[in-house]
């Protein structure tokens, strides 16, 4: 079996008297793009931040490649990319500059160097950018600071929130990137945008006031929650809702006006029996249509809308 | 040490391109260029602004020797404060808002970061005091006369070590002190702490006295320079060394 590239069990940060992780526990599949969502202030930071060995945990277990990442050896940072949520650069350098000085500390070759510096300029879109980086936009920064973590070809990237200050176009590029690594590096990024993960990861972890509350491949999450919903308007919905509420097919039931939502976990069994239960109850039906949850309306529901 | 070298590299280029080279350095050459100047105009400057009725001052005849007097002097006030002023934030400034944490997570070791900004300002330290100390020695001798320049250049010898030895002083604070302010006023609080001890017996044999020997040598006299300067490399070593084991322990 392949090794985990990343393996957190039980893990509690504190600062002073505050739990920023409470027992975090998480395994993060070798070649996955990982998704790490949670609110503002949920402590994703401070995961990745134990991930990095620029933190250590109060106390449980953080493994990266099977070793431990505080203090950091350098064998083990050399197989990993890193971008900060806010990047910081020398702001005296070009981008180019940074992107060698960066490759000189990984001790690549010049040839190599070379190609990847060039190859990063053009992915990032600062080719021919000459301006100091103390110049730059903070997108551009964003995706200087992408291209960074990507100049040792690292087994496994970690991105704190790498989309939140671009824009729509550069956001979509970032995306198409990430997912281009997809079995080539673990990609692990903590997001609180909820379709960034939806269009790119294939699993996701849900932290919430430092714990994770849930964490699977994202189909299973949806599944779990109830994979799709049914929404039907009737002149009655609170006793329509008391009818289905201990159906096998349903996981969650709210009403809302005259509408009565319904989240199913098998659609052909509530779409087969839901006619006849309304017309059992001598109910008049306005309304019937089925559609699929979201992952945010996953999130809310387990986060509680706190976000 | 993984990443010295690279690492090294920029600090050498960050002090070239951007405002560090203007601060330690320029208080030096400050302190190179006022001396001599304001040494040849002193008897002018008595003559026309010291003058009280019934009171005579009698400069007597300025030489070499009061002009570099006068630069060791700048350099023992002057440029030590700078050194510790300047650096308070050597350690943590980068990481402050900086840089340091995406260096920090590539394989650069904690001693290489640490050795690496050691050896990057003390070797800016001592080519500036040596391009300094030339240029006091070069207006020294257009104003005076070349004067007693073997003195000279051990008595700059004897402060350029204390000035090292503040500067690890200041790297050693930097590592525990997240704030360059507070590090800096630690390290000036040392400072005086050390001149009040270098007037005692005791400390003699020690390096809180290099400052005091600088001058005695400036003075011609024969100075007892090895315990002293021994004592300065084996506490700079320490100082250097808890800088390491508290760096590379510390959460960024």
């Amino acid at each position: 079996m392949p090794e985990r590239p990343i393996e957190l069990e039980g893990v509690v940060k504190t600062f002073g008297g505050v739990r920023a992780l409470d027992g975090v526990t998480l395994s993060v599949p070798p070649g996955s793009i990982y998704g790490f969502l949670g609110p503002n202030g949920s402590g994703k930071t401070t995961t990745i931040r134990c991930l990095t060995g620029l933190a250590r945990p109060t106390s449980g277990r953080v493994s990266v490649f099977g070793r431990r990442p505080f203090p950091a050896p350098p064998e083990l940072l050399a197989r990993i990319g890193y971008l900060p949520d806010v990047p910081r650069f020398y702001e005296w350098m070009s981008g180019a500059e940074f992107l060698r000085f960066a490759g000189t500390l990984f001790g690549l070759e010049r040839r190599v160097l070379d190609e990847r510096v060039d190859a990063l300029l053009e992915l990032s879109g600062l080719r021919g950018v000459s301006a100091r980086i103390g110049g730059y936009s903070r997108g551009m920064k964003q995706r200087l600071g992408v291209a960074q973590a990507l100049v040792n070809a690292p087994d496994l990237l970690l991105l704190d929130e790498p989309t939140s200050a671009l824009d729509p176009l550069g956001r979509k590029e970032i995306l198409d990137m990430i997912a281009g690594m997809r079995g080539r590096a673990t990609v692990f990024f903590s997001t609180h945008i909820l379709a960034d993960v939806e269009r790119t990861c294939d699993t996701v972890a849900i932290l919430d006031r430092g714990t994770v509350v849930a964490e699977a491949p994202i189909d299973e999450l949806r599944r779990r929650a109830g994979r799709h919903r049914v929404v039907v308007g009737v002149d009655d919905p609170a006793r329509l809702a008391t009818a289905v509420r201990d159906r096998e097919w349903s996981t969650a039931v709210e009403t809302e006006g005259a509408l009565v939502r319904i989240a199913v976990n098998d659609l052909a069994a509530a779409q087969r029996e839901l006619p006849a239960v309304i017309a059992g109850l001598g109910l008049a039906l306005h309304r019937l249509d089925a559609d699929e949850i979201s992952l945010e309306e996953v999130f809310v529901d387990l986060v509680g809308g706190r976000s | 040490m993984s990443g010295f070298a690279a690492f090294a590299r920029k600090e050498l280029a960050e002090i070239v391109r951007t405002w560090r080279i203007w601060v330690v350095p320029g208080v030096l050459v400050f302190a190179a260029l006022s001396a001599p100047i304001l040494t040849a105009l002193l008897p002018t400057l008595v003559e026309r602004f010291g003058e009280t009725p019934g009171i005579s001052i009698d400069v007597g005849q300025v030489t070499a020797l009061d002009a570099y007097t006068e630069y060791l002097g700048n350099l023992t006030e002057l440029a030590a404060l700078a050194v510790l002023i300047a650096y308070g934030g050597l350690i943590s400034g980068e990481l402050r808002g900086g840089p340091g944490v995406l260096v920090l997570t590539k394989p650069l070791s904690r001693p290489a970061y640490v050795l690496a900004k050691l050896a990057a300002q003390a070797s800016l330290l001592i080519v500036a005091t040596a391009a300094a100390t030339a240029l006091c020695v070069g207006v020294t001798a257009a104003l005076f006369e070349v004067g007693p320049v073997g003195d000279v250049l051990t008595a700059v010898a004897l402060w350029l070590a204390y000035a090292l030895w503040l500067l690890c002083l200041v790297l050693a604070l930097s590592s525990f002190l997240s704030a360059p302010a507070a590090a800096s006023a630690a390290g000036v609080g040392v400072y005086v702490l050390l001149a009040v001890l270098s007037q005692f017996s005791f400390a003699r044999p020690t390096w809180v006295r290099l400052p005091t020997l600088a001058g005695d040598a400036l003075a011609g006299g024969a100075v007892e320079a090895a315990w002293p300067l021994l004592t300065a490399l084996l506490t700079a070593v320490a100082l250097v060394a808890v800088a390491v084991v508290r760096f590379g322990r510390r959460e960024i």
